[in-house]
């Protein structure tokens, strides 16, 4: 008991002293150099801020959260199959890898205002939009390990004389499970990114707003607390999201732990 | 009458990055019969193995196990070198394995994994077991039950017990040969141990290397059954010592 309690200090501890000395250093600052609270307001008016609007930015936050779950879960799918097939054909993957990696590199700030003419400015675009920020890692990861299977897992294979559906199903894809997690993790905070994106871009054409809207809405009307406790949710959004899969992660890799 | 021949090889040859790495092997193995490879580390042997087992094609001559009748294709066991299991399945799941993908019925595979993990002697209290679990010892033990469960006509052991310190080889070499006294598989095996190859097999085949080919066959003087007194016996150390003058010249 002792030891889970020390363990859970170890884990806890680090991140929340670190959280209470950016706090003290935020307030100090704004204290010693007098900053106007329109310009950085203190943590404190942060938290009232947050408090003050908490019903119109928890429900921005599941909005968000929606958009940034649709997009995560169509980046697990799309992204998985992508990478089976990948895994498949040598020319497959020579050929269209470059293209999956275009989805990384071109910035989604250049994207995001096309996908948003091109479809309806509502939720479905902005799933999009997060599933493209988000499904990169899947195919990255999931491919690695489907393609860096252990020669003599194949030829054990190959001996039994499995079919190709056997070698994806019973050797590949379990294989690659850890992969698939591993990316997984870097693509739900990403996803969370990706809905804000979409979101701001979408602005004032949705009938419901997301933290997305809120963040700027809030900076042009100079309500930069409210603003900040947008922020903040934002990342606290995209933390949960991440610290989920890294939850399941250990439930779910049971059985592959210590095992590559 | 001389026990039928379960594999031969004719003029085996085989050629790695240019170099011949296997040249002009010719052997044959009866039925039931077991017999060692033996020769240094790069020798070829592995090559000349993993041809039998069609993993390698060769460069040119003839490889050929001869099924029992109602057999269209060979059944082979194949133990690499290490235990090579996948380690998301537990032990009785890895041993399944060779079954599941054949399409064997659920009661039938049931009944098969269970004679296996009787017969290498791996405990109930450890069949649940993922291969993280296990010592190197019983990992092998895991791989040579997956190897027999589809009873194989032709079981082929790549080194299988090199990895493991010197008594627990000698214990599954004791272990291997009181199964093959009551099932009677054909066997072939690599090892770069003389000790092991004079106590397992009735013939040793020794190779030279660069390129790799049979340079001696040596019979095997001890008959069966055979016990671990065998190996402190005066005769087994002279042969033994013969056998590593042998591999020792060809080498040099």
């Amino acid at each position: 008991m002792n030891t889970r309690i020390g363990q859970m200090l170890r884990t806890v501890f680090p991140p929340m002293a670190v959280l209470v000395m950016l706090v003290v250093v935020w307030s100090f600052l704004i204290q010693c150099f007098n900053i106007k609270e329109y310009f950085l307001p203190s943590p404190q008016m942060v938290l009232s801020a947050a408090i003050r609007i908490s019903a119109e930015l928890s429900k921005a936050t599941w909005l968000t959260a929606q958009a940034a779950l649709g997009g995560f879960c169509l980046s697990i799918v799309i992204g998985s199959l992508v990478a089976i097939v990948f895994s498949q054909s040598y020319w497959m993957r020579r050929g269209c890898f470059p293209y999956a990696v275009l989805l990384q590199t071109v910035p989604i700030v250049a994207i995001a205002p096309l996908i948003l003419f091109w479809f309806d400015a509502g939720i479905h675009s902005v799933i999009l939009i997060a599933f493209i920020v988000s499904v990169f890692p899947i195919i990255a990861n999931l491919t690695a390990g489907l393609t860096s299977v252990d020669r003599g897992l194949v030829e054990l294979f190959q001996l039994n004389r499995a079919c190709r559906l056997q070698m994806v199903f019973k050797l590949q894809i379990p294989h690659a499970i850890p992969d698939l997690v591993t990316g997984a993790r870097t693509s739900a905070g990403l996803s969370v990114i990706g809905a804000i994106v979409g979101e701001f871009f979408a602005g004032n054409s949705v009938q419901q707003h997301g933290l997305g809207f809120m963040v700027p809405q809030r900076i042009y009307r100079l309500q930069t607390d409210e603003a900040f406790a947008a922020v903040a949710t934002a990342a606290l959004l995209g933390m949960t999201m991440f610290g989920s899969v890294s939850l399941m992660r250990s439930t779910l890799l049971s059985k592959w732990c210590n095992a590559r | 009458m001389d026990p039928p021949v379960a594999l031969r090889a004719e003029s085996v040859n085989l050629t790695f990055r240019g170099e011949m790495a296997v040249r002009d092997v010719n052997f044959s193995v009866a039925r039931g019969e077991i017999v060692a490879i033996l020769g240094p580390s790069g020798c070829g042997k592995t090559s000349l193995l993993r041809m039998v087992a069609g993993l390698e094609q060769p460069g040119s001559g003839r490889l050929e196990i001869t099924p029992t009748a109602e057999l269209a294709l060979p059944r082979i066991g194949y133990v690499f070198q290490d235990a090579t299991l996948l380690p998301w399945r537990n032990v009785v799941d890895n041993v399944h394995l060779p079954l599941e993908l054949a399409g064997t019925s659920a009661v039938e595979s049931k009944a098969a994994t269970a004679r296996v993990l009787a017969m290498v002697r791996l405990r109930d209290e450890d069949r649940g077991k993922y291969p993280r679990m296990l010592s190197g010892g019983m990992r092998m033990r895991v791989s040579l039950a997956r190897a027999l469960v589809r009873r194989p006509e032709i079981l082929l052991l790549d080194e299988p017990f090199a990895a493991l310190d010197d008594l627990l080889r000698q214990q599954l070499n004791e272990e291997l040969l009181e199964l093959w006294y009551q099932e009677h598989w054909t066997i072939l095996f690599v090892t770069h141990n003389v000790n092991e190859a004079a106590f397992l097999s009735q013939q040793i085949l020794v190779m030279s290397d660069r390129p790799g080919t049979i340079s001696h066959r040596v019979s095997v003087p001890f008959p069966y059954p055979r016990t671990k007194a065998l190996r402190s016996s005066g005769e087994f150390a002279e042969f033994t010592g013969q056998i590593s003058r042998v591999v020792r010249e060809r080498v040099s």
